[in-house]
Parts: structure tokens; sequence; C-alpha cells
């Protein structure tokens, strides 16, 4: 007689498939194992699970831009919920979502309920999370002091891991440095991050490591080798789809080859930036061409 | 007395406070039209706030200026003297020899610049 597949543990196994692919840049692949793993909770009949379940499948679903959908879902479930986890891990999401739709001060706001309720559940990992995520809304904000101290209390608590979550916290802690006039500490950060990201094996950590290192080489004025890292960046984020990254990264190139004196190929970046993101604005190259776009601009605005 | 050198960022909140005003709008109501938030584009306006790329399109959408001329402005508010004068000159060289004074200014810029792949 062959032995029945026991649900919880294909629920599991799915889960680990989902963080597999999440690790390797394939979002699409990981909705697909989360949704299978949502219906299985689903089935087993337990609320807190099919909670969890859902909660697994919307951060993935808001990273592929499905805001709308999971939103009031998540915000119901904050609400009713009397399980810890499920209050943090909705949370958590919901200020993945404010991000997403640039409400940066929602962002904040539920960044810092999840990071009450990781407390709670003193789960290290998820309050370094809630602190890389206050960061961002920090950042968002303009407050790059603040978002620095947030960034670096998450790597504090990290401290001795070697994950993606690490190596991307550490971009971040470089990033707010480059902002506040630190820039060797910028620079020690982010290649610390890059390093670790390319240990760990991870496109995301990756790509945005390599974003702030061309920012800060091009604050520097080493624009060669602000294109090389700007132009890793930009092949890393066109493997998952990664808007945001693929639109700044372009932005960046072009500001390299222009401070290394290739104004027809800074143009043709800024060009190509346009006509991707700013279709009907054709002055947009000009004025790129014409002001330090990184002494002005917040990459995570 | 010397000119304090005025950060871009400065000068872009400027730039945005002048145009907002030549277009009879308070804070409130360009912020509302570009969907973002009255105390942050105050902070623009003084400099004290670094602009997303989307916001600073939609502004000058909302303003509905050629980017050029935006930065045109802000471009003779941030050169010296020292700098007009050396466009003083180089408009005065012939065609060729303008030429030969980009290639220099790229030759320089280069210098030194490269890494080896």
């Amino acid at each position: 007689m062959a032995d029945a597949v026991n649900p919880r543990t294909e629920y599991e196994a799915l889960k680990e498939r989902a963080s597999s692919a999440v690790n390797q840049g394939r979002l699409t692949d990981a909705l697909e194992f989360f949704d299978r793993a949502h219906d299985l909770a689903s089935d087993l009949g337990e609320a807190d699970l099919e909670d969890l379940a859902f909660c697994n499948r919307s951060a993935i679903a808001i990273r592929l831009g499905e805001v709308e959908d999971c939103v009031p879902q998540l915000r119901q479930m904050l609400l009713r919920t009397s399980d810890t986890q499920v209050a943090r891990h909705s949370a958590y999401n919901l200020s993945l979502a404010c991000d997403a739709r640039k409400d940066y001060k929602k962002e904040l706001f539920y960044a810092r309920i999840a990071y009450r309720y990781s407390l709670e559940l003193e789960e290290t990992e998820h309050e370094a999370s809630a602190l890389n995520q206050i960061g961002n809304a920090l950042v968002a904000l303009n407050d790059f002091q603040g978002g620095f101290e947030e960034y670096r209390k998450a790597d504090l608590l990290l401290r001795g891991e070697e994950s993606d979550r690490r190596a991307v916290i550490l971009a971040n802690v470089g990033y707010c440095c480059l902002l506040t006039g630190r820039t060797e500490q910028g620079f020690q950060a982010v290649i610390r991050g890059l390093r670790m990201a390319r240990r760990v094996a991870s496109p995301f950590a990756e790509s945005l490591a390599r974003l702030c290192l061309a920012f800060a080489y091009l604050q520097v004025g080493r624009p060669w080798y602000g294109l090389r890292h700007g132009s890793a960046a930009l092949e890393l984020a066109e493997q998952y789809d990664d808007q945001q990254t693929m639109k700044h990264a372009l932005l960046l190139l072009g500001e390299a080859y222009k401070q290394g004196g290739k104004q027809q190929v800074a143009r043709e970046c800024f060009e190509l930036l346009q006509r991707t993101y700013y279709p009907g604005m054709s002055q947009v190259p000009e004025m790129l061409l014409d002001v330090d776009v990184c002494r002005v601009i917040n990459l995570r605005g | 007395m010397a000119r304090r050198p005025i950060r871009q960022v400065q000068l872009v909140g400027r730039k945005i406070r002048q145009l907002r005003k030549a277009n009879d709008l308070t804070q409130t109501e360009l912020s509302s039209r570009i969907g973002i938030q009255q105390s942050d584009l105050s902070r623009m306006e003084k400099g004290e706030y670094r602009v997303s790329l989307d916001n600073l399109f939609k502004i000058l959408a909302e303003f509905r200026m050629s980017i050029g001329e935006f930065f045109d402005e802000i471009a003779e508010e941030s050169v010296s003297p020292r700098d007009l004068e050396v466009l003083r000159n180089y408009k005065h060289l012939d065609e060729e020899a303008q030429k030969e004074v980009e290639d220099f200014i790229a030759f320089k810029r280069n210098q030194g610049k490269s890494p080896t792949e």
C-alpha cells in the first residue's frame, strides 16, 4: 500500500521550494509554490496556518506588483487575528504594499507594528526585517540619519549571519552613509554587502548592492567603476524584472557615461530611461545631461 | 565678497518655489496636484529634500515647462564668474578650435579614471 503524502509535510516542502525560488530571483515560480501551499493550508482547515500561507504568497505578489489584490485581506487579517505571528506577518506585508504604493508614512506605521510584534515573538530575523523596513520608509521620507540608525540596529541583530537579508541591510547602511557624508564608511558597508550577496548567491541582494556601489563611485567621480557596477545591477534586475532597480540603474549608467565624457552614450541611456518609464516627456534626456542628478535625487524615493 | 556655493539640491528647491509662485499656487494646491504631502513640498523648496525621479518629473509636468529651461535657469545661478569667462572665450573660437577644446576636456576627464577591466 502506498504511503499517503502528509499534507503538512507537503505544505512545508512547498514553502521550502518557494523560499529557494525567491533566493534565486524566480519570483513567479515562488508565487506558484506559495499558491499551492496556500491551497493545502486551506484544505488542512487550520485558520492561522491558512493566514500565514496567505501572508507568504502575498509578500511575493506585492513584489510582483499585485498590490491591490492583497491589501484588503491583509488589513482584515491584522484587525481580527489573535495570533502574534499572523499579526506580525500581515503588518509587515502591509508595509511592503505601502512602499509599492509610495505611501511611505503608512509604510513606516505598519513596519513599526510589525517590529513590535516581532519583539513579542523574540524572533531576531523578523526583528531585523522589520527594522530594515522602518529604515526603508525613513530613507524614502528623506530621514537618512534615522534610516541609518534603523539599518544599523538590524545589522547588529544579525551579527555573524551570512544571508541575503543581511547583505541587503549592509547595502542600505552604506547608502545612508553616502548620503550623510560618511563616504569611506559607506563604501565599506556596501562592499561588505556585495561580497555577502555573492557568497550566498542572491541576485536580488547583489543587484541592490551593485546599484549602491555604482552610486558611491559616481559620488566620488570614478565613473568607470560606476559603469561596471551599474551595468551588473541592470543585468541582474532584468533577470527577475525588478523595474525599480532597472530604472535607477539606467539613470546611473547615463550619469557614468556623462561623467566619463561620453555624452552621446549618456544621452542614449537617458533616452531609453525616458522611453521606457516616462513616455511623453521627451525633454527628460536633455535635463539629465545638464544636471548632476546624483546630487538631487533620492534613489529610494 | 565671494559668493557662497549653493548646493544643487537647494537650487532645484528654489526653482520649484519660484515656479509655484509664478503660477499663483499655494504649497497645498501644488502638493495636492502632484500627490505629495505639503510638508514634503515645503522641504523640497528649502533644499532639504532629495527628490524622487518620479516626483521631479511630476512637478515639471505640472508647470508644463521645458525641462531644459528649468535647468538652464539653475545652471545660470550655479555658474561662477570664472566659468562664465571661460565660456565667453570658448564662444569666440572657431568651430575647429571649439572641437579641440572639447576633445581636450574629454581627454583630461578620462585621464587616470579608466580602470583596467
